[in-house]
């Protein structure tokens, strides 16, 4: 209903068929997909089971085999968060594509149609990732999300580009073979697939090794901790339209796969496997914190700046008791806020002056009062300042590391917090390090902005932002009124 | 003597910045006035209405209206410092409206004044810590913009940088305590409620709150160690820029050392725990050496004055620490009296400054032969700033010194010096500008026009006033 709805609305705002036509086509593949796994359950059931008792015939019971709804989980997900995650993937990329045609129409649309086929497969993988509960389908979304986005990076046909493509590929995979080395032990332990039935098992000890591959895979595919050392080149090399789908959208399905630990490892809390995983969070948010303070270029500073917040929501709601709705809203307002920033970055990559680095920004001081001002409030409602209402998720996050473990005030936790809270402020000194050289410094050259992007397009894309932020916000009302 | 302009005419009243200012003044008087300065709450209850409804509220284990209530109570400090503020503004206002084709993007500065305007009543008028707390840091952004974009040296790169930076690192402790007592069952926001229940937790937790407290504030008033931002902003920032920073910014932190430390000092005191009164008296007597003794050293004339303002800070929060009804009236008196005069201050350097572009002190000599009255207001409000009898600043510091004088009589004899100190230097430092033989190698300055002395006048009656006739002051409280 909510696709429809979205179809019915653009088509009666735009009237134009192209995007008709896509919507169409997701809405559609969404259909397909849910058709596809409430009816055909057994199908499905009975090839499972053909190559799982191919695979792993001398490990399985025979209680498994008989029952074959296990193995594709009967109800999706848990409930309300799943209907979030699906949601917000949705609107991430209905705004995604609104952004492009905006901008990028003619480049991204016309020219390579393979780049519009690899998106839509990402989509499917994504909502195929999101509406799973299973081991199975959550691998086979995470690679039908991968893939394409591998496809994206490498299409590019320059130099850097196949480079970064190489690297994401290797780190995806590891992240791949991690993911399957975690279910293998899982579906040891448990004998079960279905994400529901893991609260049951209680093993310490391999449900805390599952924890942690499981947690070091996502890190790695997300890019956070200190595995990210595949996204600053990989965001430097591609073009402005696939940076802002790696870096905002293909990361909202990947954060399901942290909600799916609330069920598996609530029974776990300050176990070893939280320390390390702690541990690798802090690590990597001090490294990239060091790294930013030497960076000149303005998307490996997105790429560091990425890594230190989603660090920060991540020891929030891994020392927090698992507290997924702070965790949930604190990284999709930052990743809502990270679209506004590239709107920005689009703007001024809009007549191909393609302005990297920092010490070429300058001169709107005395030529753009307006991009100015849009520069600095996007930065500055990134980083996340008081008033800004990141802020008041991010000091939650902050509030729950201090409180771990116990419902009093921890030594440790403060000093974690202090330690994260330096890394935020290395971020906030790269943002001031933007905006300075934006809205003070002289350049040789007189940039004509906004030539190319009219007045009129920037409203649209303010309506578009809007709209996509209300339209969250009322749904997530929706959700908590009923 | 040159030619003078009346150029305050009748055509200029209408125009943006004066009529905004003048309505935000009319505003925020009347919004005091009634008590209802209560909007920040509406949002806060979508906030938790929306995403922490009674549903998951066991989830989230707090509420968060009990947090973010803002009640129509305010306290008489914070009203008269916001009184202040508007009263600034308006002088500004009043001060660039003839001169306002030179400034730089005209629309952006009305912007920035606007935003700081409107942040700092907010900041002086909640009776909620946490939003205090939010707009005491939100109110660096349009701050570093003043001192970035109208500033006039190239080192006001780093000025502003410092600006930011100073106060985000110290009141990293103060955020992570708020992060932790957004959980804290018992602790709350409020003002008045926040003792009551702070003494309900664990001394530990008492401790590091008013460590981070201290923290946070003494780098926004600046105390000793912590006030190598201001010079330097004070300094690079453009004339508008160091009367808010100097007139308004550091209040905050006088405040927030107002509604934290006087009843939480009495707390301490009466538990004899830990002898806190000590170290604040020494690093605040510290403070008030130190930035007398280096003006001797001093060669630009902005620093000099920014100087005086460490020096007069260090009193207040002498005054606050001592947890005395005297010591704290008097205290809030030379943050106002503060306020006025080394805004004046600034606005005569400033002025000094775009005639001659040149702050250096060896540059002037003989200002009283070529601009009399420029020497005359300047003698004025150097006179406020050595707290002569008359001014205001009189009045406050003799109650901080009585303040003192109840708890020990030793304790007065330090700051004595320090005010001694004080006047000798800012002497100095007047005569090494204005008097002496005026050559032509010497820098020359314009004498001022009607509507600057009109604005000089307008921040000097207000001194004399409260000086005079204390009572205006003394008796809201």
């Amino acid at each position: 209903m909510v696709n429809l709805a979205y179809d019915f609305l653009y088509y009666m705002a735009f009237g134009q068929k192209f995007e008709f036509y896509f919507f169409v086509m997701f809405s559609t593949l969404m259909m397909v997909i849910r058709i596809f796994q409430l009816v055909s359950l057994p199908v499905i059931a009975q090839i499972y089971n053909l190559a799982f008792f191919i695979i792993f015939s001398s490990s399985l019971n025979s209680i498994v085999f008989s029952n074959p709804a296990v193995w594709v989980g009967g109800n999706f997900f848990f409930g309300v968060d799943a209907a979030i995650l699906k949601f917000l993937t949705i609107s991430f990329w209905f705004s995604f594509y609104f952004f492009i045609k905006t901008f990028y129409f003619e480049e991204f649309f016309e020219k390579n149609e393979f780049k519009i086929f690899s998106l839509d497969i990402a989509l499917c993988g994504a909502l195929y990732f999101v509406s799973s509960n299973n081991l199975l389908e959550i691998f086979l979304g995470l690679e039908l999300l991968a893939f394409p986005t591998y496809t994206l990076i490498g299409l590019e046909k320059t130099k850097a580009a196949t480079e970064a493509a190489l690297k994401y590929f290797i780190y995806s995979v590891y992240g791949s073979l991690l993911v399957i080395l975690s279910f293998i032990v899982l579906f040891i332990v448990t004998g079960q697939v279905s994400f529901n039935d893991f609260v049951l098992f209680t093993d310490p000890y391999s449900m805390q090794l599952a924890l942690m591959l499981f947690c070091t895979a996502f890190m790695v595919k997300l890019g956070v901790g200190p595995f990210y050392h595949w996204a600053p080149p990989v965001y430097q090399a591609v073009s402005s339209p696939v940076f802002i789908f790696i870096s905002t959208i293909s990361k909202v399905p990947l954060l399901a796969a942290f909600v799916y630990l609330a069920k598996t490892a609530f029974l776990l809390p300050n176990s070893w496997a939280i320390s390390y995983i702690c541990f690798l969070l802090i690590l990597g948010g001090l490294m990239s914190a060091k790294d930013l303070l030497s960076e000149s270029n303005i998307r490996r500073i997105l790429a560091y700046t990425s890594n230190i917040n989603f660090t920060i929501g991540l020891l929030g709601y891994f020392l927090g008791m698992f507290n997924v709705k702070i965790f949930l809203i604190y990284t999709v307002l930052y990743l809502v806020s990270n679209l506004s920033v590239y709107i920005w970055h689009l703007i001024l990559n809009s007549n191909k002056l393609q302005k990297e680095e920092i010490s070429n920004l300058g001169g709107f001081n005395k030529e753009n009062t307006l991009a100015v001002f849009i520069t600095n409030t996007s930065l500055i409602i990134n980083s996340g300042l008081p008033p800004v209402t990141i802020f008041f998720f991010k000091l939650m996050a902050i509030g729950n590391i201090v409180f771990w473990p116990t419902a009093i005030f921890n030594l440790l936790g403060f000093f974690i917090a202090i330690f994260i809270l330096f890394a935020s402020l290395s971020s906030y000194g790269a943002y001031f390090k933007i905006i300075k050289n934006v809205s003070y410094r002289k350049s040789f050259e007189v940039p004509d902005l906004y030539q190319e992007a009219s007045l009129n397009q920037i409203k649209i894309f303010q309506f578009g932002l809007i709209s996509t932020g209300l339209s969250i916000y009322f749904f997530v009302t929706a959700l908590y009124f009923n | 003597m040159k030619k003078i302009n009346f150029s305050f005419s009748s055509a200029d009243i209408f125009n943006p910045l004066f009529f905004i200012v003048f309505g935000l003044v009319l505003l925020t008087s009347l919004t005091s006035y009634f008590g209802v300065f209560n909007s920040t709450n509406f949002f806060f209850n979508i906030l938790q209405s929306t995403f922490f409804s009674e549903q998951v509220h066991s989830e989230i284990i707090y509420n968060f209206t009990s947090i973010l209530v803002n009640s129509p109570y305010y306290n008489t400090s914070g009203l008269l410092i916001s009184i202040l503020t508007s009263y600034l503004y308006f002088v500004i206002a009043l001060y660039y409206n003839p001169i306002r084709n030179n400034i730089v993007s005209f629309q952006l500065f009305v912007f920035f004044i606007i935003v700081s305007e409107v942040s700092l009543y907010f900041t002086f008028l909640t009776s909620n810590f946490f939003i205090f707390y939010s707009l005491f840091e939100f109110i660096l952004v349009p701050f570093y913009f003043i001192v970035l974009i109208w500033g006039s040296r190239p080192n006001k790169l780093s000025a502003s940088f410092r600006l930011v930076f100073f106060t985000l690192v110290f009141s990293l402790p103060l955020t992570t305590l708020m992060g932790f007592n957004l959980y804290n069952n018992y602790f709350s926001f409020n003002f008045e409620m926040l003792f009551p229940t702070l003494a309900a937790n664990h001394i530990i937790l008492q401790i590091f709150f008013y460590f981070s407290c201290f923290l946070a504030f003494a780098v926004k008033i600046p105390l000793f160690p912590a006030h190598v931002w201001l010079p330097e902003a004070h300094g690079e920032a453009p004339t508008f820029g160091s009367v808010l920073l100097a007139g308004i910014l550091l209040k905050l932190g006088g405040y927030g050392f107002y509604q934290v430390f006087y009843e939480f000092s009495n707390v301490i005191f009466n538990m004899q725990i830990v002898n806190l009164f000590s170290i604040v008296y020494v690093i605040s007597l510290l403070t008030i050496f130190y930035s007398n003794i280096i003006v001797f050293n001093q060669l630009d004339i902005k620093k000099t004055i920014a100087y005086y303002s460490i020096g007069h800070m260090g009193f207040v929060t002498l005054g606050l620490i001592s947890s005395n009804q005297e010591a704290m009236i008097g205290s809030i008196i030379i943050m106002l009296s503060h306020g006025l005069s080394a805004a004046g201050l600034f606005f005569c350097v400033g002025y000094i400054y775009e005639q001659s572009h040149s702050r250096s002190i060896i540059a002037f000599r003989g200002l009283a032969t070529s601009a009399p009255y420029l020497a005359i207001i300047f003698f004025l409000f150097v006179c406020a700033n050595i707290s002569f009898p008359g001014t205001s600043n009189f009045i406050g510091e003799q109650m901080v010194l009585i303040g003192l004088a109840k708890i020990s009589p030793e304790f007065t004899f330090l700051p004595m010096i320090g005010v001694l100190l004080n006047g000798f230097s800012t002497f100095l430092f007047y005569a090494k500008i204005v008097f002496g033989e005026f050559k032509i190698s010497n820098s020359f300055v314009r004498d001022l026009n009607y509507n600057q002395i009109f604005c000089f006048f307008a921040i000097f009656i207000p001194l004399t006033l409260m000086g005079f006739y204390p009572e205006i002051i003394i008796k809201y409280f």
